[in-house]
């Protein structure tokens, strides 16, 4: 029997015997379901070797065919802001090395306080002028405007000045 | 309202307008000030100056007598003479808004300033003199009609106004001696008056 073994399978064309098998019957045949219910996944993790084969992902040719602007566009940043804690990240920050990196100096130097407080100053000089002016106009206006009175005069039959420095109407 | 402003005349403009006699005085008064604080800073300079140099005491003119009155006169007259003719303003008259034109409104000429400068003092001492400052059509002075001239309001790149208070109340009234606009300004109510 042990002799007539090895005779018989070297007999057996294995492939022509392949080729009979219908192989999408068999598959059809076989309950994959039970099959992968009984495949222990937690098991197989276990054996596998991540690190080696993350070593084996080329992560540049990945990164490459990745749309980032697409990804980008899908993000809520507004969401992702408010879920920031800002005190958190201000508590973080040290303020005063910050600050001793500011060049106050040159900040100073390039804003021209001297500039502005001149202008300001200015301002209010020419500002409280005018205030006194208007109320020596004012009273000028009324002293004519009695004398016109007492003169029995029509203020509209006066020149207010001369032709060329007055305008019909002037406005504020 | 609309934005802090509201509608209705506010402040009406006198630029070029003749000025009153209370501005010309007060004008008079600076520019007389200045004259004197010029005049005993430049001789007490000239004086120290001159007794710096000179190997006696230096004493000057005699005090009280008329060569310091001729002296202060040509001083006087040339401040008020040169600042007319280069700047158609003393200082005094810059300060309160006042310029010297002639009556159709273009600068004074120097031969003008000269004239009205001259009769200036005559116009003050005799007083009548001033009277048409105050009831002339034009409000010219003795020195005025002299040098064919008008004192008019004149605040420079700003416009001469009336204080918003008295504007309205010279609106309300038809014989307002200064006519008034009749349509709404824009000044910002709380502005200064």
């Amino acid at each position: 029997m042990g002799a007539v073994v090895p005779e018989v399978v070297d007999a057996v064309d294995v492939d022509d015997v392949v080729a009979r098998v219908d192989v999408a019957g068999v598959v059809g045949r076989v309950d994959v379901d039970g099959v992968v219910r009984r495949v222990e996944i937690n098991d197989l993790l276990d054996r596998v070797d991540i690190n080696a084969l993350l070593e084996r992902v080329d992560v540049e040719a990945v990164l490459a065919r990745v749309d980032l602007d697409a990804l980008l566009a899908r993000v809520d940043l507004d969401a992702l802001v408010s879920r920031v804690d800002v005190d958190a990240l201000l508590a973080r920050v040290d303020l005063d090395a910050l600050t001793d990196r500011i060049d106050l100096e040159g900040i100073v130097a390039r804003v021209r306080i001297g500039g502005i407080v001149a202008r300001g100053t200015g301002e209010v000089a020419t500002g409280t002028l005018d205030l006194f002016r208007r109320q020596i106009v004012g009273i000028d206006a009324v002293i004519i405007r009695v004398v016109n009175r007492l003169l029995g005069r029509d203020p509209d039959t006066l020149p207010e000045g001369p032709a060329n420095l007055v305008t019909p109407v002037e406005l504020m | 309202m609309n934005g802090g402003r509201r509608s209705g005349p506010q402040r009406s403009r006198v630029t070029g307008h003749y000025a009153g006699p209370l501005s010309r005085l007060l004008a008079f008064i600076i520019d007389s000030v200045i004259v004197v604080a010029l005049f005993g800073i430049a001789t007490g300079l000239v004086t120290y100056v001159a007794s710096l140099l000179s190997s006696s005491r230096f004493d000057g003119l005699p005090r009280g007598g008329p060569g310091w009155i001729l002296l202060f006169g040509t001083f006087a007259f040339l401040y008020f003479w040169a600042c007319l003719t280069l700047a158609g303003r003393t200082a005094g008259k810059a300060v309160i808004g006042l310029r010297i034109v002639s009556r159709d409104g273009r600068p004074l000429t120097p031969r003008r300033a000269f004239v009205r400068t001259l009769v200036l003092p005559i116009s003050i001492v005799s007083v009548v003199g001033l009277v048409g400052g105050v009831v002339g059509r034009e409000r010219r002075a003795l020195h005025d009609v002299a040098g064919r001239s008008v004192a008019v309001f004149d605040w420079g790149d700003r416009p001469a106004e009336l204080p918003a208070p008295l504007t309205r109340w010279l609106a309300d009234r038809p014989e307002a001696p200064l006519k008034l606009p009749d349509t709404p300004a824009g000044v910002p109510e709380g502005a200064p008056d």
